[in-house]
């Protein structure tokens, strides 16, 4: 039988040397260069059944590589390796069609293990992965926003679990006797798990209607109230207790609840909502709408400005509005925390983003 | 596309702009010399993303975004299924920029669309 061949791309010589070797003595025929460049050049003249690429090069770097041989065929299996791996990055090859992104230093059995997987799988466009590089709220966000039909596999613990996506929503889950939402939020609590994403698998039958950012905020909220930093937020809130004591967030629930109440009280300011980073509403003086959905606004717009802001070099994002429907939102980034402000037909963002800052500073939250 | 977009430059105040598709695509940029073009386009994707999950999760129309920074500021136009985003100086005359601005999105939208049109009549025929 012919043995696979496997392109390896590293810059540094000693990494496709040892990893090469490492290949070839369980049969695989490994080509070795050292630049992006020639992997491309290499890959058009030859093809190869796999190619392994690192992420970080110069010039040409390893998600070059892998657009530019997804380019010369759509079904290339790459693997990408780092030791500089970011969500991000993750996230990015993933999406450019990588079939896994391993972390350097790279460990020989589970190496060997996933390039035989792969090639065993041969051109199948299953995505595969670990939910410890790759977390499920990503893999909701990317199959949602690009409107996928897809079915997502998860095992962990002897057990498996089916997540199914369509028309940018998760349409249906099911884990042993668990179906729909219950199904989700129980493989939302997982952190640990193989994954296997195969596109245009249809669901059987439709048991969730919430939005996905609603199951993912429903799913942290019930994590959250599982942690010891929750159940402490909550005894504050009962009992009363400020000053002094504070939740993990630095902040106590009673400096929250009555900084929401002061900004209430801005001119021009109908509705506020204050959110956690990750998505938790922590207090809300709404008079109307769902405080989940206004602070799934205000969470999505602060955590996307911040990244924006850092790659377009804008420096540190102070406050923004974005307009939904008929409400506008001001959102103010806090250290710990996101506050939505819905702002009236005639309102000045930045008089009323001045006077916030001065209620926040006063309320010392 | 870029002579559209050097119309906005034109206005005082701004310092770049770009127009991506729903996908995070940058599908025309004129920006400065000091930004590296690499790195617009995980901050389109970004934008895209953003613009296309609140759409989703809050079933209604995302209009303008305005984002201030320490060093800046950026303003995203929806143009029905792509974005205008321009970078400016954080005090720029927004309704100065918007009598430019909306001009500008209007013709990048008709001219995106008829792109689109063209697209889908070379894949059918």
């Amino acid at each position: 039988m012919t043995a696979k061949r496997i392109l390896l791309v590293d810059d540094e010589p000693n990494v496709v040397k040892s990893c090469a070797r490492m290949l070839e003595l369980e049969g695989f025929a490994v080509e070795g260069v050292t630049s992006g460049a020639q992997a491309i050049d290499l890959y058009q003249q030859q093809g190869f059944d796999l190619v392994m690429t690192d992420l970080k090069m110069p010039d040409v770097d390893g998600l070059d590589v892998l657009t530019a041989i997804r380019e010369l065929n759509s079904n290339a299996a790459v693997i990408i390796f780092t030791a500089y791996g970011t969500k991000e990055s993750v996230v990015e090859a993933l999406r450019l069609g990588a079939r896994e992104f391993l972390e350097k230093p790279l460990d020989t059995k589970s190496l060997i293990a996933t390039v035989r997987s792969i090639l065993e799988q041969g051109n199948g466009t299953a995505v595969r992965g670990n939910l410890r590089t790759m977390s499920l709220a990503s893999i909701f966000q990317i199959n949602c926003n690009e409107l996928n039909q897809a079915r997502l596999r998860i095992r962990h613990d002897g057990e498996e679990g089916n997540i199914y996506f369509a028309d940018g929503n998760v349409v249906h889950a099911d884990l042993g006797s668990k179906i729909g939402e219950e199904a989700i939020y129980e493989l939302l609590s997982w952190e640990d798990g193989e994954f296997e994403l195969e596109m245009d698998i249809p669901a059987s039958e439709r048991t969730i209607t919430t939005g996905w950012s609603g199951l993912l905020l429903e799913g942290m909220r019930r994590l959250d109230e599982q942690s010891a930093g929750l159940d402490m937020l909550d005894e504050l809130e009962e009992t009363g207790a400020a000053g002094g004591t504070t939740h993990e967030k630095g902040v106590t629930g009673n400096m929250i609840k009555e900084l929401a109440n002061a900004l209430k009280q801005i001119d021009s300011v109908t509705g506020v909502v204050i959110t956690a980073r990750d998505g938790i509403v922590l207090a809300d003086e709404l008079e109307t709408g769902d405080p989940q959905t206004q602070g799934a606004v205000a969470v999505f717009v602060g955590n996307a400005a911040g990244m924006v802001g850092e790659a377009l070099a804008l420096g540190s994002f102070d406050w923004g509005t974005v307009s939904v429907g008929q409400d506008t939102m001001l959102v103010i980034e806090q250290p710990d925390y996101h506050v939505g402000l819905l702002l009236g037909d005639r309102a000045s963002p930045a008089m009323v983003a001045a006077n916030a800052e001065s209620v926040i500073t006063a309320n010392g939250a | 596309m870029e002579t559209i977009l050097q119309d906005i430059n034109a206005v005082l105040g701004v310092t770049g702009s770009f127009v991506c598709d729903a996908k995070g695509q940058v599908m025309a940029r004129l920006l400065p010399n000091t930004l590296d073009p690499k790195l617009v386009t995980p901050a389109a994707r970004t934008i895209a993303q953003t613009i296309e999950g609140l759409k989703v999760t809050q079933q209604d129309k995302v209009g303008d975004i305005d984002l201030l920074y320490d060093n800046g500021r950026l303003i995203i136009k929806s143009l029905d299924g792509s974005y205008l985003c321009i970078m400016c100086v954080q005090r720029i005359n927004v309704p100065l920029l918007n009598l430019t601005a909306n001009v500008a999105a209007k013709k990048l939208g008709k001219m995106i669309k008829e792109l689109e049109r063209i697209a889908l009549f070379r894949s059918v025929h």
